[in-house]
Protein backbone atom coordinates (compact mmCIF):
# COMPACT_ATOMS: atom_id res chain seq x y z
CA UNK A 1 0.00 0.00 0.00
CA UNK A 2 1.02 3.24 -0.41
CA UNK A 3 1.28 6.34 1.87
CA UNK A 4 0.39 9.51 1.18
CA UNK A 5 -0.67 12.82 2.27
CA UNK A 6 -3.65 13.65 0.06
CA UNK A 7 -6.66 11.68 -1.71
CA UNK A 8 -5.32 12.40 -4.76
CA UNK A 9 -2.10 11.03 -4.33
CA UNK A 10 -3.75 8.00 -4.26
CA UNK A 11 -5.48 8.16 -7.71
CA UNK A 12 -1.95 9.40 -9.31
CA UNK A 13 -0.20 6.35 -7.55
CA UNK A 14 -2.44 3.78 -8.67
CA UNK A 15 -2.98 4.98 -12.52
CA UNK A 16 1.28 5.26 -12.78
CA UNK A 17 1.57 1.44 -11.28
CA UNK A 18 -2.42 -0.11 -12.92
CA UNK A 19 -3.02 2.12 -15.59
CA UNK A 20 -4.75 -0.54 -18.11
CA UNK A 21 -6.40 -2.22 -14.84
CA UNK A 22 -10.23 -1.47 -14.09
CA UNK A 23 -10.70 0.87 -11.04
CA UNK A 24 -15.02 1.40 -11.32
CA UNK A 25 -17.58 -0.66 -12.84
CA UNK A 26 -20.83 1.12 -13.07
CA UNK A 27 -24.26 -0.11 -15.00
CA UNK A 28 -22.64 1.91 -18.59
CA UNK A 29 -18.98 2.01 -18.14
CA UNK A 30 -16.03 0.52 -16.58
CA UNK A 31 -13.05 2.70 -16.12
CA UNK A 32 -9.40 2.12 -15.78
CA UNK A 33 -6.81 3.76 -13.18
CA UNK A 34 -5.26 5.29 -16.62
CA UNK A 35 -8.95 6.82 -18.04
CA UNK A 36 -9.65 7.81 -14.17
CA UNK A 37 -6.67 9.11 -13.79
CA UNK A 38 -6.47 11.44 -17.34
CA UNK A 39 -10.32 12.56 -16.64
CA UNK A 40 -10.00 14.30 -13.17
CA UNK A 41 -6.62 15.54 -14.51
CA UNK A 42 -8.35 17.39 -17.43
CA UNK A 43 -11.16 17.99 -15.07
CA UNK A 44 -9.27 19.25 -12.49
CA UNK A 45 -7.09 21.61 -15.35
CA UNK A 46 -10.34 23.38 -16.43
CA UNK A 47 -11.62 24.47 -13.39
CA UNK A 48 -8.05 25.53 -11.92
CA UNK A 49 -8.10 28.15 -14.70
CA UNK A 50 -11.48 28.97 -14.36
CA UNK A 51 -12.46 29.23 -11.08
CA UNK A 52 -11.20 32.29 -9.17
CA UNK A 53 -12.58 31.90 -5.71
CA UNK A 54 -12.14 29.01 -3.34
CA UNK A 55 -16.09 27.78 -2.81
CA UNK A 56 -16.95 24.35 -3.05
CA UNK A 57 -18.43 22.63 -7.13
CA UNK A 58 -21.37 20.29 -6.68
CA UNK A 59 -21.50 16.92 -8.32
CA UNK A 60 -25.27 16.26 -10.20
CA UNK A 61 -24.56 12.25 -11.12
CA UNK A 62 -26.29 9.24 -10.28
CA UNK A 63 -24.59 6.05 -9.88
CA UNK A 64 -21.81 6.98 -11.83
CA UNK A 65 -17.97 6.08 -12.10
CA UNK A 66 -17.82 9.57 -14.11
CA UNK A 67 -18.91 11.83 -11.24
CA UNK A 68 -15.36 9.72 -9.09
CA UNK A 69 -13.06 11.02 -11.44
CA UNK A 70 -15.33 14.37 -11.49
CA UNK A 71 -14.46 14.96 -7.85
CA UNK A 72 -11.05 14.13 -8.01
CA UNK A 73 -10.69 16.77 -10.60
CA UNK A 74 -12.16 19.44 -8.47
CA UNK A 75 -9.68 18.20 -5.59
CA UNK A 76 -6.86 18.74 -7.95
CA UNK A 77 -8.30 22.15 -8.51
CA UNK A 78 -7.70 22.28 -4.83
CA UNK A 79 -11.82 22.73 -4.33
CA UNK A 80 -14.38 20.91 -2.30
CA UNK A 81 -16.28 18.86 -3.96
CA UNK A 82 -20.41 18.23 -2.73
CA UNK A 83 -21.95 15.06 -4.20
CA UNK A 84 -25.94 15.19 -4.52
CA UNK A 85 -28.63 13.06 -4.15
CA UNK A 86 -30.53 14.01 -6.88
CA UNK A 87 -33.30 12.10 -6.01
CA UNK A 88 -33.92 14.67 -3.42
CA UNK A 89 -36.60 17.03 -3.63
CA UNK A 90 -35.63 20.13 -5.42
CA UNK A 91 -36.71 22.09 -2.54
CA UNK A 92 -34.50 20.55 -0.16
CA UNK A 93 -31.89 20.59 -2.96
CA UNK A 94 -32.00 24.22 -3.29
CA UNK A 95 -31.81 24.34 0.80
CA UNK A 96 -28.41 22.50 0.37
CA UNK A 97 -27.04 24.95 -2.22
CA UNK A 98 -28.30 28.29 0.16
CA UNK A 99 -25.72 27.03 2.37
CA UNK A 100 -23.05 25.48 0.27
CA UNK A 101 -22.87 28.70 -2.07
CA UNK A 102 -21.49 26.14 -4.82
CA UNK A 103 -19.23 28.21 -7.53
CA UNK A 104 -20.08 25.82 -10.20
CA UNK A 105 -22.11 22.42 -10.88
CA UNK A 106 -21.00 19.28 -12.95
CA UNK A 107 -23.10 16.74 -14.19
CA UNK A 108 -23.73 14.95 -17.66
CA UNK A 109 -24.71 15.85 -21.07
CA UNK A 110 -27.90 14.31 -20.05
CA UNK A 111 -29.17 16.24 -17.51
CA UNK A 112 -27.37 19.42 -18.36
CA UNK A 113 -30.72 21.06 -19.57
CA UNK A 114 -32.08 20.18 -16.07
CA UNK A 115 -29.32 21.26 -14.11
CA UNK A 116 -29.19 24.69 -15.84
CA UNK A 117 -33.26 25.15 -15.34
CA UNK A 118 -32.69 24.39 -11.91
CA UNK A 119 -29.59 26.53 -11.11
CA UNK A 120 -31.41 28.88 -12.67
CA UNK A 121 -34.12 29.46 -9.86
CA UNK A 122 -31.01 29.93 -7.19
CA UNK A 123 -30.15 33.45 -5.64
CA UNK A 124 -26.85 32.60 -6.57
CA UNK A 125 -26.79 30.95 -9.86
CA UNK A 126 -23.99 28.91 -10.41
CA UNK A 127 -22.25 27.55 -13.42
CA UNK A 128 -22.77 24.34 -14.83
CA UNK A 129 -20.62 22.27 -16.83
CA UNK A 130 -20.88 19.38 -18.51
CA UNK A 131 -18.31 16.26 -17.68
CA UNK A 132 -17.71 15.60 -21.56
CA UNK A 133 -17.19 19.26 -22.21
CA UNK A 134 -14.69 19.33 -19.73
CA UNK A 135 -13.00 15.95 -20.63
CA UNK A 136 -13.26 15.37 -24.58
CA UNK A 137 -10.74 18.42 -25.29
CA UNK A 138 -7.16 18.31 -23.79
CA UNK A 139 -5.88 21.34 -21.25
CA UNK A 140 -3.80 23.41 -23.19
CA UNK A 141 -0.25 24.14 -21.98
CA UNK A 142 -1.40 26.65 -19.70
CA UNK A 143 -4.12 25.13 -18.33
CA UNK A 144 -2.20 22.53 -17.35
CA UNK A 145 0.39 25.13 -15.64
CA UNK A 146 -2.27 26.54 -13.73
CA UNK A 147 -3.15 23.60 -12.36
CA UNK A 148 0.13 22.93 -11.68
CA UNK A 149 0.48 25.88 -9.50
CA UNK A 150 -2.88 25.15 -7.89
CA UNK A 151 -1.89 21.69 -6.70
CA UNK A 152 1.53 22.61 -5.35
CA UNK A 153 -0.10 24.38 -2.81
CA UNK A 154 -2.54 21.66 -1.27
CA UNK A 155 -1.87 21.02 2.08
CA UNK A 156 -3.87 17.88 4.11
CA UNK A 157 -5.96 20.78 6.26
CA UNK A 158 -7.50 21.57 3.25
CA UNK A 159 -11.38 21.02 3.19
CA UNK A 160 -11.63 17.76 0.94
CA UNK A 161 -15.57 17.94 0.84
CA UNK A 162 -19.28 19.15 1.88
CA UNK A 163 -21.62 15.83 2.89
CA UNK A 164 -25.09 16.91 3.75
CA UNK A 165 -26.89 15.26 6.34
CA UNK A 166 -30.39 15.98 7.99
CA UNK A 167 -30.21 18.97 10.19
CA UNK A 168 -32.53 19.13 13.63
CA UNK A 169 -33.72 22.85 12.72
CA UNK A 170 -35.19 21.86 8.88
CA UNK A 171 -32.08 22.32 7.23
CA UNK A 172 -29.42 19.96 5.86
CA UNK A 173 -26.20 20.58 7.59
CA UNK A 174 -23.00 20.46 5.57
CA UNK A 175 -19.97 18.37 7.18
CA UNK A 176 -16.91 19.79 5.73
CA UNK A 177 -14.22 16.69 5.74
CA UNK A 178 -10.45 17.19 5.28
CA UNK A 179 -7.95 15.36 3.18
CA UNK A 180 -5.80 14.10 7.01
CA UNK A 181 -9.08 12.74 8.09
CA UNK A 182 -9.93 10.46 4.80
CA UNK A 183 -5.95 9.76 4.34
CA UNK A 184 -5.72 8.82 8.29
CA UNK A 185 -8.94 6.44 7.55
CA UNK A 186 -8.11 4.85 4.49
CA UNK A 187 -4.56 3.65 5.13
CA UNK A 188 -6.26 2.09 8.25
CA UNK A 189 -8.87 0.86 6.44
CA UNK A 190 -6.71 -0.87 3.49
CA UNK A 191 -4.99 -2.85 6.39
CA UNK A 192 -7.56 -3.40 8.53
CA UNK A 193 -9.46 -5.30 5.54
CA UNK A 194 -6.84 -6.47 4.17
CA UNK A 195 -7.39 -5.00 0.95
CA UNK A 196 -4.78 -5.43 -1.83
CA UNK A 197 -5.27 -5.21 -5.99
CA UNK A 198 -7.47 -8.28 -5.90
CA UNK A 199 -10.03 -6.84 -3.77
CA UNK A 200 -13.20 -6.29 -5.96
CA UNK A 201 -15.81 -4.20 -3.64
CA UNK A 202 -19.26 -3.50 -4.46
CA UNK A 203 -20.42 -0.30 -3.21
CA UNK A 204 -23.90 -0.21 -1.45
CA UNK A 205 -24.14 3.75 -1.49
CA UNK A 206 -24.10 6.79 -2.97
CA UNK A 207 -21.09 9.26 -2.91
CA UNK A 208 -23.65 11.55 -0.75
CA UNK A 209 -25.04 8.76 1.52
CA UNK A 210 -22.28 8.87 4.05
CA UNK A 211 -18.47 9.41 4.61
CA UNK A 212 -18.41 5.51 4.96
CA UNK A 213 -19.41 5.34 0.99
CA UNK A 214 -15.97 7.81 0.45
CA UNK A 215 -14.02 4.69 1.95
CA UNK A 216 -15.48 2.50 -0.55
CA UNK A 217 -13.57 4.98 -3.49
CA UNK A 218 -10.36 5.83 -1.35
CA UNK A 219 -10.19 2.73 0.12
CA UNK A 220 -10.11 0.72 -3.33
CA UNK A 221 -8.09 3.25 -5.10
CA UNK A 222 -5.60 3.36 -2.23
CA UNK A 223 -5.30 -1.36 -2.64
CA UNK A 224 -5.55 -0.75 -6.47
CA UNK A 225 -8.61 -3.01 -6.45
CA UNK A 226 -11.84 -2.61 -8.58
CA UNK A 227 -14.88 -0.76 -7.60
CA UNK A 228 -18.62 -2.07 -8.40
CA UNK A 229 -20.95 0.68 -8.16
CA UNK A 230 -24.51 -1.32 -7.81
CA UNK A 231 -27.42 0.50 -9.33
CA UNK A 232 -30.54 1.13 -6.56
CA UNK A 233 -33.13 -1.23 -8.52
CA UNK A 234 -30.80 -4.13 -8.11
CA UNK A 235 -31.32 -3.93 -3.93
CA UNK A 236 -34.92 -4.37 -4.30
CA UNK A 237 -35.05 -8.12 -5.26
CA UNK A 238 -32.32 -9.26 -2.97
CA UNK A 239 -31.78 -12.56 -4.38
CA UNK A 240 -31.23 -10.97 -7.75
CA UNK A 241 -28.22 -8.95 -6.18
CA UNK A 242 -27.15 -12.02 -4.41
CA UNK A 243 -26.42 -13.44 -7.94
CA UNK A 244 -25.02 -10.21 -9.06
CA UNK A 245 -22.57 -10.06 -6.58
CA UNK A 246 -21.34 -13.65 -7.67
CA UNK A 247 -21.36 -12.89 -10.91
CA UNK A 248 -19.60 -9.56 -10.68
CA UNK A 249 -16.73 -12.04 -8.16
CA UNK A 250 -16.96 -9.56 -5.55
CA UNK A 251 -15.10 -10.60 -2.20
CA UNK A 252 -15.33 -7.31 0.18
CA UNK A 253 -18.68 -5.38 1.01
CA UNK A 254 -18.68 -3.02 3.64
CA UNK A 255 -22.73 -2.57 4.24
CA UNK A 256 -25.68 -1.18 6.20
CA UNK A 257 -27.15 -3.77 9.07
CA UNK A 258 -30.43 -2.95 6.79
CA UNK A 259 -29.19 -4.16 3.49
CA UNK A 260 -27.56 -7.27 5.37
CA UNK A 261 -30.92 -7.90 7.46
CA UNK A 262 -33.26 -7.96 4.30
CA UNK A 263 -31.03 -10.07 2.68
CA UNK A 264 -31.44 -13.16 5.35
CA UNK A 265 -35.50 -12.16 5.02
CA UNK A 266 -35.70 -12.66 1.40
CA UNK A 267 -33.86 -16.29 2.06
CA UNK A 268 -31.28 -14.75 -0.58
CA UNK A 269 -28.12 -16.48 1.10
CA UNK A 270 -29.75 -20.09 0.45
CA UNK A 271 -29.01 -20.00 -3.22
CA UNK A 272 -26.60 -22.11 -4.60
CA UNK A 273 -24.19 -19.58 -5.96
CA UNK A 274 -23.10 -17.32 -3.59
CA UNK A 275 -20.77 -14.58 -4.31
CA UNK A 276 -16.55 -15.15 -3.53
CA UNK A 277 -16.78 -12.87 -0.24
CA UNK A 278 -14.04 -12.53 2.03
CA UNK A 279 -14.37 -9.75 3.73
CA UNK A 280 -17.82 -9.04 4.95
CA UNK A 281 -17.62 -5.13 7.13
CA UNK A 282 -20.93 -3.66 8.18
CA UNK A 283 -21.38 0.08 9.73
CA UNK A 284 -23.88 2.83 10.57
CA UNK A 285 -26.03 0.81 12.76
CA UNK A 286 -26.63 -2.33 15.63
CA UNK A 287 -26.35 -5.30 13.39
CA UNK A 288 -29.09 -7.71 14.77
CA UNK A 289 -27.16 -11.10 16.49
CA UNK A 290 -29.21 -13.48 14.39
CA UNK A 291 -28.93 -11.77 11.27
CA UNK A 292 -25.27 -12.10 11.86
CA UNK A 293 -25.38 -15.69 12.69
CA UNK A 294 -26.97 -16.76 9.28
CA UNK A 295 -24.00 -14.46 7.16
CA UNK A 296 -21.51 -16.63 9.39
CA UNK A 297 -23.65 -19.55 8.31
CA UNK A 298 -23.38 -18.84 4.34
CA UNK A 299 -19.72 -17.43 4.39
CA UNK A 300 -18.08 -19.80 6.89
CA UNK A 301 -14.45 -18.78 5.51
CA UNK A 302 -15.28 -14.77 5.31
CA UNK A 303 -13.73 -12.26 7.77
CA UNK A 304 -16.02 -10.28 9.40
CA UNK A 305 -16.02 -6.82 10.98
CA UNK A 306 -18.72 -4.60 13.05
CA UNK A 307 -17.43 -0.17 12.39
CA UNK A 308 -18.31 2.56 14.43
CA UNK A 309 -18.94 5.81 13.14
CA UNK A 310 -20.16 8.32 11.79
CA UNK A 311 -19.90 11.45 8.80
CA UNK A 312 -18.00 13.98 10.97
CA UNK A 313 -15.51 11.41 12.33
CA UNK A 314 -15.72 8.37 9.04
CA UNK A 315 -14.56 5.32 11.32
CA UNK A 316 -13.84 5.53 14.68
CA UNK A 317 -13.92 2.23 16.31
CA UNK A 318 -14.16 -1.34 15.09
CA UNK A 319 -14.51 -4.91 16.14
CA UNK A 320 -13.32 -8.02 14.39
CA UNK A 321 -15.60 -10.52 14.67
CA UNK A 322 -16.18 -14.52 14.92
CA UNK A 323 -19.09 -16.55 16.09
CA UNK A 324 -18.73 -16.73 19.76
CA UNK A 325 -18.44 -12.17 19.36
CA UNK A 326 -20.92 -10.70 21.62
CA UNK A 327 -21.47 -7.54 19.15
CA UNK A 328 -19.85 -4.17 21.07
CA UNK A 329 -18.59 -1.31 19.53
CA UNK A 330 -15.32 -2.84 19.83
CA UNK A 331 -11.82 -0.82 19.83
CA UNK A 332 -10.77 2.54 18.42
CA UNK A 333 -9.63 2.39 15.15
CA UNK A 334 -5.89 4.38 13.38
CA UNK A 335 -5.44 7.40 15.04
CA UNK A 336 -8.44 7.87 16.71
CA UNK A 337 -9.22 8.13 20.59
CA UNK A 338 -12.89 7.73 22.15
CA UNK A 339 -13.49 8.79 25.59
CA UNK A 340 -16.77 9.06 27.22
CA UNK A 341 -17.17 11.88 29.06
CA UNK A 342 -20.08 12.98 31.34
CA UNK A 343 -22.33 16.18 31.56
CA UNK A 344 -19.47 18.03 33.36
CA UNK A 345 -16.60 17.23 30.69
CA UNK A 346 -14.77 14.44 33.19
CA UNK A 347 -14.61 10.83 32.32
CA UNK A 348 -17.59 8.90 33.29
CA UNK A 349 -16.44 5.55 35.63
CA UNK A 350 -16.73 2.16 34.22
CA UNK A 351 -20.43 1.57 33.99
CA UNK A 352 -21.50 5.04 34.09
CA UNK A 353 -23.08 6.50 31.03
CA UNK A 354 -21.45 9.51 29.28
CA UNK A 355 -21.24 10.85 25.37
CA UNK A 356 -18.27 9.05 23.11
CA UNK A 357 -16.13 11.74 22.38
CA UNK A 358 -14.09 11.35 19.43
CA UNK A 359 -10.40 12.55 19.39
CA UNK A 360 -8.09 12.09 16.24
CA UNK A 361 -8.18 13.56 12.94
CA UNK A 362 -11.98 14.55 12.62
CA UNK A 363 -14.48 16.89 10.40
CA UNK A 364 -13.62 20.52 9.91
CA UNK A 365 -17.23 21.25 11.21
CA UNK A 366 -20.42 22.12 9.76
CA UNK A 367 -20.68 24.40 6.93
CA UNK A 368 -21.55 28.23 7.44
CA UNK A 369 -22.87 26.97 10.71
CA UNK A 370 -20.55 28.35 13.66
CA UNK A 371 -22.22 28.04 16.22
CA UNK A 372 -23.24 24.50 15.82
CA UNK A 373 -19.51 23.89 14.69
CA UNK A 374 -18.21 25.27 18.17
CA UNK A 375 -20.93 23.29 19.90
CA UNK A 376 -20.01 19.58 18.53
CA UNK A 377 -15.90 20.12 17.47
CA UNK A 378 -13.14 21.34 19.48
CA UNK A 379 -9.27 21.20 20.20
CA UNK A 380 -8.35 19.28 23.50
CA UNK A 381 -5.55 21.87 24.32
CA UNK A 382 -2.94 19.97 26.25
CA UNK A 383 -2.45 17.39 23.24
CA UNK A 384 -3.94 19.69 20.80
CA UNK A 385 -5.47 16.88 19.45
CA UNK A 386 -9.33 17.79 17.42
CA UNK A 387 -12.08 15.82 19.23
CA UNK A 388 -15.83 15.56 18.44
CA UNK A 389 -18.90 15.42 20.45
CA UNK A 390 -20.85 12.41 18.67
CA UNK A 391 -24.13 12.34 20.04
CA UNK A 392 -24.15 8.97 21.44
CA UNK A 393 -24.44 7.50 24.55
CA UNK A 394 -22.50 4.72 25.87
CA UNK A 395 -20.67 2.50 29.18
CA UNK A 396 -17.90 0.67 29.52
CA UNK A 397 -19.12 -2.58 30.67
CA UNK A 398 -17.82 -5.50 32.76
CA UNK A 399 -15.71 -6.84 30.33
CA UNK A 400 -14.10 -3.46 29.68
CA UNK A 401 -16.04 -3.13 26.07
CA UNK A 402 -17.80 0.08 25.29
CA UNK A 403 -21.38 -0.71 24.96
CA UNK A 404 -24.01 1.92 22.48
CA UNK A 405 -26.80 3.00 24.93
CA UNK A 406 -29.01 5.11 22.70
CA UNK A 407 -28.57 8.81 20.96
CA UNK A 408 -28.65 12.06 23.14
CA UNK A 409 -31.25 13.60 21.02
CA UNK A 410 -33.87 13.41 18.12
CA UNK A 411 -31.50 11.65 15.54
CA UNK A 412 -32.79 8.46 14.62
CA UNK A 413 -31.17 5.82 11.97
CA UNK A 414 -33.82 4.64 9.45
CA UNK A 415 -32.63 1.72 7.03
CA UNK A 416 -28.93 3.41 7.07
CA UNK A 417 -29.89 6.81 6.66
CA UNK A 418 -29.43 9.05 9.44
CA UNK A 419 -32.29 11.65 9.98
CA UNK A 420 -33.10 14.24 12.56
CA UNK A 421 -36.42 13.79 13.63
CA UNK A 422 -36.43 17.94 13.93
CA UNK A 423 -36.56 17.89 10.26
CA UNK A 424 -39.24 16.62 9.55
CA UNK A 425 -41.41 18.25 11.93
CA UNK A 426 -39.99 21.51 11.05
CA UNK A 427 -41.29 20.56 6.74
CA UNK A 428 -44.68 19.16 8.67
CA UNK A 429 -45.05 22.31 10.07
CA UNK A 430 -45.11 24.72 7.18
CA UNK A 431 -48.23 22.70 5.73
CA UNK A 432 -51.34 24.99 6.02
CA UNK A 433 -54.01 23.64 8.71
CA UNK A 434 -51.60 21.65 10.52
CA UNK A 435 -51.22 23.08 13.71
CA UNK A 436 -48.72 20.79 15.53
CA UNK A 437 -46.79 17.72 14.39
CA UNK A 438 -44.12 15.59 16.41
CA UNK A 439 -42.37 12.91 14.84
CA UNK A 440 -41.24 10.04 16.37
CA UNK A 441 -39.30 6.90 15.61
CA UNK A 442 -41.07 3.52 16.00
CA UNK A 443 -37.91 1.25 16.64
CA UNK A 444 -40.11 -2.14 16.64
CA UNK A 445 -41.67 -1.48 13.75
CA UNK A 446 -38.85 0.97 12.29
CA UNK A 447 -41.27 3.19 11.18
CA UNK A 448 -41.28 6.94 11.21
CA UNK A 449 -44.83 8.14 12.46
CA UNK A 450 -45.68 11.80 12.88
CA UNK A 451 -48.31 12.87 15.09
CA UNK A 452 -50.06 15.75 14.41
CA UNK A 453 -53.15 18.54 15.46
CA UNK A 454 -54.81 20.04 12.23
CA UNK A 455 -58.01 21.35 10.45
CA UNK A 456 -60.59 18.52 9.67
CA UNK A 457 -60.36 19.84 5.87
CA UNK A 458 -56.53 18.84 5.94
CA UNK A 459 -56.58 15.43 4.21
CA UNK A 460 -53.77 12.87 5.73
CA UNK A 461 -53.17 12.34 1.86
CA UNK A 462 -52.31 16.26 1.26
CA UNK A 463 -50.05 15.85 4.38
CA UNK A 464 -47.63 13.24 2.41
CA UNK A 465 -47.91 14.62 -0.32
CA UNK A 466 -46.51 18.01 1.17
CA UNK A 467 -43.57 16.45 2.71
CA UNK A 468 -43.15 14.21 -0.35
CA UNK A 469 -42.50 17.77 -2.31
CA UNK A 470 -39.72 18.78 0.45
CA UNK A 471 -38.16 15.49 2.64
CA UNK A 472 -36.43 13.08 0.64
CA UNK A 473 -38.04 9.57 0.80
CA UNK A 474 -36.25 7.89 3.60
CA UNK A 475 -37.94 10.90 5.43
CA UNK A 476 -41.16 9.99 4.85
CA UNK A 477 -43.77 9.23 7.53
CA UNK A 478 -44.76 5.31 7.15
CA UNK A 479 -47.67 6.41 9.33
CA UNK A 480 -50.12 9.26 10.70
CA UNK A 481 -52.15 10.17 13.88
CA UNK A 482 -54.12 12.53 14.06
CA UNK A 483 -54.74 14.00 17.44
CA UNK A 484 -57.27 16.13 18.99
CA UNK A 485 -54.19 17.69 20.80
CA UNK A 486 -50.79 17.36 21.66
CA UNK A 487 -50.93 15.76 25.45
CA UNK A 488 -48.65 17.56 27.52
CA UNK A 489 -46.14 17.14 30.54
CA UNK A 490 -46.48 19.04 34.12
CA UNK A 491 -44.65 21.37 32.70
CA UNK A 492 -46.10 22.02 29.96
CA UNK A 493 -43.75 20.09 26.96
CA UNK A 494 -45.33 18.28 24.64
CA UNK A 495 -45.45 14.46 26.20
CA UNK A 496 -43.11 12.25 23.93
CA UNK A 497 -43.02 9.58 25.82
CA UNK A 498 -47.20 9.25 26.30
CA UNK A 499 -46.95 9.77 22.40
CA UNK A 500 -44.72 6.74 22.37
CA UNK A 501 -47.57 4.45 23.98
CA UNK A 502 -49.53 5.58 20.93
CA UNK A 503 -47.45 3.49 18.24
CA UNK B 1 -60.52 -3.84 -3.63
CA UNK B 2 -58.03 -4.77 -0.34
CA UNK B 3 -54.86 -5.23 -2.74
CA UNK B 4 -54.85 -1.24 -3.32
CA UNK B 5 -56.29 -0.82 0.25
CA UNK B 6 -52.66 -2.00 1.18
CA UNK B 7 -50.99 -0.15 -1.28
CA UNK B 8 -52.51 3.21 -0.52
CA UNK B 9 -51.84 2.12 2.66
CA UNK B 10 -48.36 2.77 2.36
CA UNK B 11 -48.13 5.76 0.18
CA UNK B 12 -51.86 7.38 0.04
CA UNK B 13 -50.70 10.39 -2.30
CA UNK B 14 -49.48 7.91 -4.91
CA UNK B 15 -51.86 6.59 -7.86
CA UNK B 16 -51.10 2.63 -7.96
CA UNK B 17 -54.46 2.00 -10.20
CA UNK B 18 -53.10 3.54 -13.31
CA UNK B 19 -48.90 2.44 -13.14
CA UNK B 20 -48.12 -0.02 -15.09
CA UNK B 21 -44.87 -0.21 -13.48
CA UNK B 22 -44.44 0.78 -9.96
CA UNK B 23 -40.40 0.79 -9.74
CA UNK B 24 -39.88 2.81 -13.08
CA UNK B 25 -42.48 5.26 -11.52
CA UNK B 26 -41.08 5.62 -8.50
CA UNK B 27 -44.17 4.23 -6.12
CA UNK B 28 -42.60 1.29 -4.63
CA UNK B 29 -38.38 1.26 -3.57
CA UNK B 30 -36.66 -1.16 -1.76
CA UNK B 31 -38.46 -0.31 1.54
CA UNK B 32 -41.83 -0.17 0.76
CA UNK B 33 -41.55 -3.88 -0.81
CA UNK B 34 -40.64 -4.99 2.69
CA UNK B 35 -43.67 -3.60 3.82
CA UNK B 36 -45.84 -4.72 1.43
CA UNK B 37 -44.93 -8.10 1.77
CA UNK B 38 -44.77 -7.80 5.23
CA UNK B 39 -49.13 -6.73 4.66
CA UNK B 40 -49.76 -8.91 2.04
CA UNK B 41 -48.62 -11.84 4.27
CA UNK B 42 -50.39 -10.68 6.79
CA UNK B 43 -53.61 -9.55 4.75
CA UNK B 44 -53.91 -13.21 3.21
CA UNK B 45 -52.42 -15.15 5.22
CA UNK B 46 -49.96 -16.59 2.82
CA UNK B 47 -46.00 -17.12 2.49
CA UNK B 48 -44.51 -15.25 -0.30
CA UNK B 49 -41.20 -17.56 -1.36
CA UNK B 50 -38.26 -16.14 -2.07
CA UNK B 51 -38.20 -17.37 -5.66
CA UNK B 52 -41.16 -15.18 -6.07
CA UNK B 53 -39.72 -12.01 -5.43
CA UNK B 54 -38.50 -10.46 -8.68
CA UNK B 55 -40.30 -7.28 -10.40
CA UNK B 56 -42.51 -9.00 -12.59
CA UNK B 57 -44.55 -10.19 -9.50
CA UNK B 58 -44.92 -7.07 -8.29
CA UNK B 59 -44.67 -4.03 -10.39
CA UNK B 60 -48.21 -3.45 -10.85
CA UNK B 61 -51.98 -3.98 -9.88
CA UNK B 62 -52.27 -6.81 -12.30
CA UNK B 63 -48.97 -8.58 -11.51
CA UNK B 64 -49.72 -8.38 -8.12
CA UNK B 65 -53.12 -10.11 -8.79
CA UNK B 66 -51.12 -13.00 -10.29
CA UNK B 67 -49.30 -13.22 -7.59
CA UNK B 68 -52.43 -13.34 -5.26
CA UNK B 69 -54.12 -15.88 -7.14
CA UNK B 70 -51.36 -18.27 -7.41
CA UNK B 71 -51.85 -18.06 -3.44
CA UNK B 72 -55.15 -18.81 -4.20
CA UNK B 73 -56.60 -15.94 -2.92
CA UNK B 74 -59.23 -14.55 -4.79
Amino acid sequence: MIILRLVTDYLAAAAEKWPGKIAVVDEVRQMTYGELWREAERIGAFLASRMEKKAPVALWFGLEGRSIAASQGIVLAGLPYAPLDISMPKKRLAKIFGTLEASAIITNRVCSEDVKKFAATLPQVPEVYTYEDMTEVKPSGAELAILDRVESVRTEDDALSIIFTSGSTGSPKGVISSHRMLTACTQWQVKALHMDETTVRAAQSPLYFAMGAYLDVYATIAAGGELHLLPKSLFLFKRKLISELARRKINLIFWVPSVMRSIVESKALALEELPPLRTIAFCGEPMPPQILAEWFKAFPRATFSNHYGSTEVTIAAWQELDRDTVLSMGKPCGEKELVIVTEDGSQAAPGEVGEILVRGPVAVGYLGDRERTEEAFGVEERTGKRFFHTGDLARIDENGDMVYVSRSDAQVKHMGYRIELGEIESAALTIEGLSAGVCLFDKEKDELVLFYVADDALRGKDILRQLSDSLPRYMWPARLKKLEAMPQTEGGKIDRRALKEMF
Amino acid sequence: MKLLEILQEIHPQFDYETSQDFFADGLIDSFDLTRLIAALEEEFDLSIDGTELNAENFKNLDALQGLLLRHGVK
